[in-house]
């Protein structure tokens, strides 16, 4: 059975909204997750950067929660994580299952890929594979060869084509230091805030009430993918489309960097989506 | 020429995101660039002067080939008003 890593989490108030448990808090508690498998199935991060010249960086993010759960609704928050391999040790994917073992309330799988730094202060570094010595520390049903789902990607098709488009809209931001990481590069648990101050901003200026649905009840879930970093100073813009269909309103993000002199391009995309519980 | 760094880059030159270099050439603008910045040369540039394979050079937003900026291979020209903007591929993590 894969090795699981187990973390219990005192509760506080911070981490939710009125609603549910924060996007961003579940993704920085993955964080910590990942952290405590890379330390338990390979070996402690800061070894993987300076003995292996490894890192890993977050490209995926499928979040689901599967049932109401506020502040109120526990004192601490299980979690139970563990690591996979992919594609002999081109992606490491993280499950991470919050609540209690009989009955959770979300699940979070975080697709990482892995990095070969260069060895300079800066931390750079280019995509890569994990070493064989790495992938050796894997036990043998850690490692899976399946495909790699896109899930942003036909989420975002199928409400292009079987959806209602009922609101869009931009919001500009630029990275700060307080955004990024140790290499002055983005948090990827930074996003979903950006992504909920771009639909908030839809909801407090919304001509269709479909979209104030984007407030006004739990996500039930979120696709993300990360396509190209941004750093510290840059600036960015975050277009948005919001869709309705029979059971879900949900928003279509897409985010670029506009810095001065950067080439175009995508850095992240996503998929917010709320339930309506049926009406349209 | 503007040369505009990566935010990633910027601690090492001294958190200056846009520097205007009197140069004729890409290799000419990042010897000077790092000349300004010794500790920035470290980083950007590999021991042979070859701009590291972890950073990318786009000259007005056109890529320039790896083959044709290591200091002193053959002269990329640029000129008032060009933008070379240094991305960095991904780091930390």
């Amino acid at each position: 059975m894969p090795r699981r890593t187990r973390i219990a989490l005192t509760s506080d108030t911070c981490l939710f909204s009125p609603v549910q448990m924060h996007p961003a808090s579940i993704l920085r508690v993955g964080m910590a997750a990942l952290a405590s498998c890379i330390g338990t199935q390979l070996t402690e991060w800061r070894a993987l950067k300076l003995e292996h010249r490894t890192t890993v960086v977050i490209i995926g993010v499928t979040l689901t929660y599967l049932r109401d759960f506020g502040f109120f609704s526990a004192s601490h928050i299980n979690v139970d994580a563990g690591l996979t391999t992919r594609r002999g040790g081109r992606f490491l994917e993280l499950e991470c299952v919050l609540g209690p073992a009989d009955d959770p309330f979300a699940v979070l799988t975080v697709l990482n890929r892995p990095v070969t730094l260069s060895g300079t202060e800066a931390l750079d570094g280019t995509p890569g594979s994990l070493d064989s010595v790495l992938l050796a520390r894997f036990d043998a049903d850690e490692h899976d060869e399946s495909p790699v789902a896109r899930p942003v990607i036909d989420a975002t098709k199928a409400l292009e084509t079987g959806g209602e488009l009922i609101d869009k809209g931009t919001m500009s931001f630029t990275v700060s230091r307080a955004d990024c990481e140790i290499a002055d590069q983005w948090q990827n648990v930074r996003l979903p805030d950006w992504l909920s101050m771009g639909r908030e901003r839809m909801v407090f200026a919304a001509a269709d009430p479909r979209v104030k649905t984007g407030l006004r009840v739990p996500m039930t879930r979120l696709y993300a993918e990360y396509r190209r970093p941004m750093y510290l100073g840059d600036e960015g813009i975050l277009a948005t489309r919001a869709y309705a269909t029979a059971g879900t309103v949900s928003f279509v993000h897409e985010l670029r960097t506009v810095t001065s002199g950067a080439p175009e391009g995508v850095c992240a995309v996503a998929v917010e989506e709320f339930a309506t519980g049926g009406q349209p | 020429m503007k040369i505009v760094l990566s935010g990633a880059l910027v601690r090492f030159a001294d958190y200056t995101k846009e520097v205007e270099v009197e140069a004729t050439t890409v290799t000419e603008g990042l010897e000077f660039l790092t000349a300004r910045y010794p500790d920035l040369k470290t980083v950007l540039l590999d021991g042979d002067g070859r701009v590291r394979r972890t950073h990318q050079l786009f000259l007005n937003g056109e890529q320039v080939e790896r083959g044709a900026y290591p200091l002193g291979a053959a002269p990329v020209s640029c000129a008032n008003p060009d933008t070379l903007f240094v991305l960095t591929a991904v780091a930390g993590g």
